[in-house]
């Protein structure tokens, strides 16, 4: 019959251990939604197409070897836990020992005076149970979680080597589930699952053991229910584990539905959307409820029936038993001894189905941390690197040419590019977007590697130099801006840590930022983020130009520094950076024309070839020159300035420029 | 399988409620719940009867085999021996059957309510203003429709059940065991209060462990976000083992958080199992000493082992059960929190529109608004006739985009009155009002969707064709076409497929497709390159046509299209006309065209 638990829950779709649910766990749980799966699904490893669901696409045993050896350096303390739990297995199994001895002896057999010493006996002995569980408990949950601080460093670790090109496919909420969420499931595999398994296993073995030495006959009996429990077990698992993952898949959509309705409010509220919002959060909604309840059904009919089992045979055993007691070849203690040990079974064989449960989501779990672990990281230090000495600042590009997805033909996003910068000069990069201007300033930082050619700076392959000395030379601000939740200070010194407040301002001075700064009541204190004062793009731009500035380098690249800065601050900027700029090699992209007009050099760039390109001398600016050309630079040059001039004609006569037509390619004018 | 609300649920669960007490719970927070509830009546009754029937069940198993000892097995009675146990056979499928619907019902009434209340919270805070979106993070009215939402089921109907069903099993066995012998029955029950506080003192100890073990991992979770959205600026600083050293601190945290949990839960076991035992060795010594000296039979005292067994389950529950409550009940106050808030632009009772339909003539008459205390739009006149476009200049914080959003009825304004020909926008039915005015925002807002269906946004019932017509005519469609997928583009996370520009002209495609009789554009300061600009300021052309446009100018192209240029300064009017006139007579606006446009109109033309 029934034992303890006479209840069913309705499972729950999410772990217990996790964080709040606040911000960045809501990002994971979107980042991580099946119904994004297509958006950030590019090639390659499959980081970014995880939706933290189980799943096994290889066989389980290597992964679980592998998660296996992370505990060999802890053999020593696993082996006292094995022991502690051959201790515990032993005394547990003494209870209905002593109850049936107690019965027969004691009770019925007139030794009045040993019922306490007994019951005492029961108590002292689940004291030293209990002191011994508490040890091997603690020394378990100890152990496994000191494997996954391990083990989640070396996956952070890791990913702070892996290069651009991993950033570029991966999803942030996927890989922040993967460090916290997948190694902390695998706490449990170190910490319970593993121990659990194994000394569940021995107090069913001591169980039957016992069962069979007291009377063959009714412990055969008994032994025939086990394998309806432990199948009734694999039915469970079997059903509730795809309408567990149904259930989490509605919860990750509707989280994503309520989230994007959320964070797009304005335009749901702008465009009267509020009725199409609603139905479609009533929709994502009902097919939560309705995989809750399906997951509750399963529940509700497999959970009990172990216990039915149990309850069926515990009929039997006192039918038999008691008809045994009746012809008297089964004492009353033993009798009462098992129906005492069957219900001591319950919980373990209940444990070994969850435990299971847990080394099955471990592995997938593992699997997915194992996947960040093997991805190797595109830019390496080559064996024999060397530090990069202190340079001038001569860089050159001999016949580079560099795809994203690894070099297939047609895909190249930059063909065969030679250019040549000589210390100190500023070289303005040109073009439309798409062009691969960005794409060509990255190759200088070993963000990505070039399939083909070769980039020197003062003549050193920077392949050849270590990694970290080639970037200390290079200072870049990046075209998507950046702050972390810091303080302004902190964030502007984030390049240089031993730099002294006043080299902090001279960069904030620099980039216009100095004054705004000050302003705040905090100053350079003020926390920047979530928590923080809210900055305005260009506030973010001049604080992540400061960042680069502070770091001294000796070649400067700007991407688009100005884009969100408003005319006159860049005009000021422009001045102050004039100054830094002297003595330093310095690469520039803007969009603004009229900003790339002082440039020694100017390359335009269009389908990732240099197109056009022009040095000034004494005589003529490059600008100058490449005006003169009238090519894709001039086109350019007279686009924006008609853009800016229209209105001073009358907006009739025709366009300025030729709306496409519908299927011409943008980039192909 | 996790599941939740069983005994180490409810040492684990909500852990941040702690410092919430139940009498804090707003009195309408239960009535408003048992409104939910009440719709599933019959169901929840259903439910409660199969719970009582599984309790006594549980409760007749110990019983069923006394009786079996003492009456048919001392008796020798082979008979009455197979009737019982063919009785105690039965039970068991009576068990299986009874659990099996409460189980199931009281899921369907939880997840049901969860889903009402779910639905009408969203439709509540969509209903709400813009000032509420802008106070509110979006992770905690998400936090509320998820998490809080399902906590609360979990209290209205497996919850309430178990604790119930607690109640019962406790109050069963306790009767029983009087019944059967009341002398052993006091002794066992002794053992009560030491399970009671052992285990309410540890379950409120580990309420705090864990919820600094979620904390710790919330920021572990934090440290990885800003690690891996920073990844790029980290190693383009070479500073990648600070970030490490971060990392490590807080998953050092996260370890020793996690440390002290292990120790208590590493407690939990053993005191449940020293707790049990104390009542078993109670049972035996005592009710040993009573059968042998005759008082009881040995069925009485098999009987009182398997009670006791039974007894310790129920106890544990119940001496959490405050925990659970507690955290059931502020989850409900914060619903109970956002139900009870009317929205702060609210609906007309009596909508009201001119005859002939709207045509899009704009008045501000002395209008005065501020987010806060303090004032942004001062006493503020200003009309725009049908057809007219009208732009907006001013320098930041001049008041410029509050002006759009009182027009499009984002918020209420404190004094005077916004009226669209001649009716208050206050008196103008919310789909009405939004069909006749949009705002293109700055920050261009995409869904995760395809670009197509970003566009149709803008009018659901659009087909395809016309769909491609409003990017046409946004000249968007060049550029959409150029994307590799075409309209069937998705929108990348946060957009970042896309550029600036490429965004913009979505929007516009999407207002076009709209097609409202008022359109207020708040442009872009962000650079875009020369081409993407060229096609924007085409576009404009083609918004503008046949309907009043109020544009927040940042082009110097922009200015010189407008019918008329506003120069806002301090939330006031301080002149308009056109750009010649404004240019030789007003200070603020030859201020800010010195400021923003001269330099960038020289340039270019310089060389020529």
């Amino acid at each position: 019959m029934a034992q303890q638990t006479n209840r069913t829950v309705p499972p729950r779709e999410a772990p217990d251990r996790r964080p709040p649910g606040n911000g960045p766990d809501q990002a994971a749980d979107t980042g991580r939604g099946r119904g994004k799966e297509s958006v950030g699904a590019g090639s390659g490893p499959g980081i970014g197409r995880g939706d933290g669901r189980p799943r096994l696409s290889g066989p389980a045993w290597p992964i679980v070897r592998r998660l296996l050896r992370y505990m060999r350096p802890h053999a020593g303390v696993l082996s006292g836990v094995i022991l502690a739990a051959l201790a515990t297995t032993a005394i547990e199994l003494a209870p209905p020992w002593i109850i049936r001895l107690s019965v027969d002896r004691y009770i019925l057999g007139g030794q009045t005076g040993r019922i306490w010493w007994a019951a005492g006996g029961l108590l002292i002995l689940s004291l030293v149970q209990g002191a011994v569980d508490l040890f091997r408990l603690y020394l378990t949950a100890q152990t496994g979680h000191g494997i996954v601080f391990e083990l989640r460093n070396a996956v952070f670790e890791h990913l702070t080597r892996l290069s651009f090109s991993f950033y570029d496919r991966a999803r942030t909420g996927d890989l922040m589930a993967r460090v916290t969420a997948d190694t902390d499931v695998l706490s449990d595999f170190f910490g319970r699952a593993a121990v659990i398994v194994l000394t569940n296993m021995l107090t069913l073995i001591g169980i039957l053991v016992v069962l069979l030495v007291w009377d063959w006959r009714l412990g055969l009996l008994y032994v025939c229910f086990l394998p309806l429990i432990v199948h009734g077990q694999w039915v469970y698992a079997r059903r509730v584990r795809p309408a567990m993952a149904r259930v989490r898949r509605a919860l990750s959509g509707l989280t994503s539905v309520l989230q994007e309705s959320m964070a797009g409010i304005l335009v749901v509220k702008l465009f009267g959307r509020e009725p199409y919002q609603r139905e479609r959060v009533d929709g994502q909604s009902a097919a939560y409820r309705e995989a809750n309840i399906g997951a509750a059904r399963i529940t509700s009919l497999w959970m009990p029936y172990a216990n039915v089992i149990m309850g069926v045979g515990a009929a039997l055993v006192l039918w038999a038993g008691g008809a045994g007691v009746i012809a008297g070849f089964v004492t009353l203690g033993t009798l009462i001894g098992f129906t005492t040990y069957i219900q001591m079974l319950l919980r373990p064989i209940r444990q070994t189905g969850m435990m299971l449960n847990v080394v099955m989501r471990s592995v997938a779990a593992a699997e997915r941390v194992f996947e960040v672990l093997d991805t190797q990281p595109d830019v390496q230090d080559a064996p024999d690197a060397y530090p990069l000495p202190a340079v001038e600042g001569h860089v050159r590009y001999q016949g580079v040419t560099f795809a994203y997805d690894g070099g297939s033909q047609g895909a190249e996003a930059l063909r065969s590019v030679d250019l040549d910068a000589a210390p100190g000069e500023l070289v303005a990069l040109v073009g439309p977007s798409g062009a691969g201007k960005t794409t060509l300033v990255h190759l200088l930082p070993r963000f990505y590697d070039a399939q083909e050619g070769q980039i020197t700076i003062d003549g050193h392959d920077i392949r050849r130099v270590t990694v970290g000395s080639l970037r200390d030379a290079i200072g870049i601000a990046l075209q998507s801006v950046f702050l972390f939740d810091a303080s302004i200070g902190e964030n502007i010194a984030y390049g240089n840590p031993r730099a002294t407040q006043d080299q902090i301002e001279w960069a904030a001075r620099t980039t216009q930022i100095h004054d705004f700064i000050r302003s705040l009541p905090l100053g350079y204190g003020t926390p920047v983020g979530e928590r923080g004062v809210r900055l305005s793009g260009g506030q973010k731009q001049r604080i992540a130009l400061a960042r680069v500035l502070l770091t001294d380098p000796r070649i400067l690249i700007l991407d688009e520094p100005t884009s969100s800065v408003d005319a006159e601050t860049e005009r000021r900027m422009q001045q102050a950076l004039a100054e830094v700029r002297a003595g330093r090699t310095t690469f520039v992209i803007a969009h603004r024309l009229w900003t790339v007009r002082q440039a020694d050099q100017i390359l335009v760039l269009r389908d990732g070839r240099i197109v056009e390109r022009a040095r000034g001398d004494a005589g003529r600016s490059a600008h100058e020159t490449l005006l003169e050309q009238s090519g894709l630079y001039r086109e350019l040059h007279d686009l924006q300035f008609q853009a800016e001039a229209l209105g001073a004609k009358p907006p009739a006569a025709g366009a300025a420029i030729p709306a496409p037509a519908p299927g011409t390619r943008r980039r192909g004018r | 399988m996790t599941i939740r609300g069983g005994f180490m649920g409810r040492l684990q669960g909500g852990g941040r409620e702690e410092a919430y007490r139940l009498r804090d719970l707003d009195r309408q927070a239960l009535p408003m719940l048992w409104r939910y509830l009440r719709v599933f009546k019959s169901r929840l009754l259903v439910s409660l009867l199969a719970m009582l029937v599984v309790t006594a069940t549980t409760l007749a198993a110990p019983y069923l085999t006394k009786v079996a000892l003492d009456t048919y097995i001392a008796a020798g009675d082979m008979r009455g021996l197979t009737l019982i146990s063919l009785l105690y056979l039965a039970l068991n499928g009576v068990y299986w059957l009874a659990i099996y619907w409460q189980g199931y019902l009281s899921a369907w009434v939880g997840q049901h309510v969860v889903h009402a209340i779910r639905r009408d919270l969203y439709a509540h805070v969509l209903r709400q203003s813009m000032a509420f979106h802008e106070e509110e993070r979006v992770g905690q009215i998400m936090s509320r429709l998820t998490h809080d939402v399902n906590a609360l089921a979990d209290l209205a109907s497996s919850g309430a059940l178990n604790l119930i069903n607690d109640v019962f099993s406790l109050l069963g066995i306790v009767a029983i065991m009087a019944l059967l012998d009341l002398r052993l029955a006091l002794v066992t029950l002794a053992s009560i209060p030491v399970v009671m506080i052992s285990m309410g003192l540890l379950g409120k100890q580990m309420r705090r462990t864990y919820r600094e073990v979620q904390q710790a991992l919330a920021e572990v979770n934090t440290g990885v976000e800003q690690g891996v959205t920073g990844m790029r600026v980290v190693q383009s600083l070479s500073r990648e083992s600070f970030t490490m050293e971060q990392f490590q601190d807080l998953s050092l945290r996260n370890l020793r958080a996690n440390l002290r949990a292990a120790l208590l839960f590493a407690a939990v076991f053993p005191t449940m199992t020293i707790t049990n035992t104390l009542g078993l060795a109670l049972v035996l010594g005592y009710g040993g000493m009573r059968v042998a000296g005759g008082a009881i039979t040995i069925g009485v005292l098999l009987a009182f082992i398997g009670y006791v067994h039974r007894f310790f389950g129920p106890l544990r529950e119940l001496s959490l059960v405050y925990n659970a409550f507690q955290s059931a009940a502020a989850s409900l106050d914060r619903i109970a929190d956002y139900m009870g808030r009317e929205p702060r632009v609210p609906e007309p009772a009596q909508p009201r529109r001119p005859e002939g339909g709207f045509e899009g003539g704009i008045a501000f008459q002395n209008v005065s608004f501020g987010y806060g205390p303090e004032r942004v739009l001062h006493n503020l006149d200003l009309s725009v006739h049908v057809g007219e476009t009208v732009a907006l200049v001013g320098s930041t914080g001049a008041g410029k985009s509050t002006v759009a959003k009182l027009l499009a009825r984002l918020y209420d304004v404190d004094e005077g009155v916004v009226r669209i020909d001649g009716v208050d926008v206050r008196q103008i039915a919310s789909l009405d009002l939004r069909r006749l005015i949009t705002l293109v925002p700055q920050d261009v807002f995409l869904f995760a969707d395809t670009i197509r269906e970003n566009i149709r946004y803008g009018d659901p019932h659009a087909s395809n064709e016309e769909v491609e017509a409003a990017a046409w005519r946004a000249q968007a469609h060049g550029p959409i076409v150029g994307l590799p997928r075409g309209y069937d583009t998705a929108v990348g996370e946060l957009g970042a497929t896309l550029s600036g520009g490429q965004r913009q002209l979505i929007a516009f495609a999407r207002a076009l497709l709209a097609d409202p009789r008022v359109l207020v554009l708040d442009e872009a300061t962000a650079n875009v390159d020369a081409y993407t600009e060229a096609l924007i300021q085409q576009a404009m052309d083609e918004i503008r046509r046949d309907r009043t446009t109020l544009v927040i100018a940042h082009r110097f192209s922009t200015l010189r299209r407008a019918d008329r240029i506003v120069v806002l300064e301090d939330g006031r009017i301080v002149g308009q006309g056109s750009h010649e006139e404004l240019i030789a007579s007003n200070p603020t606006y030859q201020r800010l065209y010195r400021r923003q446009w001269a330099d960038a109109r020289a340039a270019p033309s310089q060389p020529r």
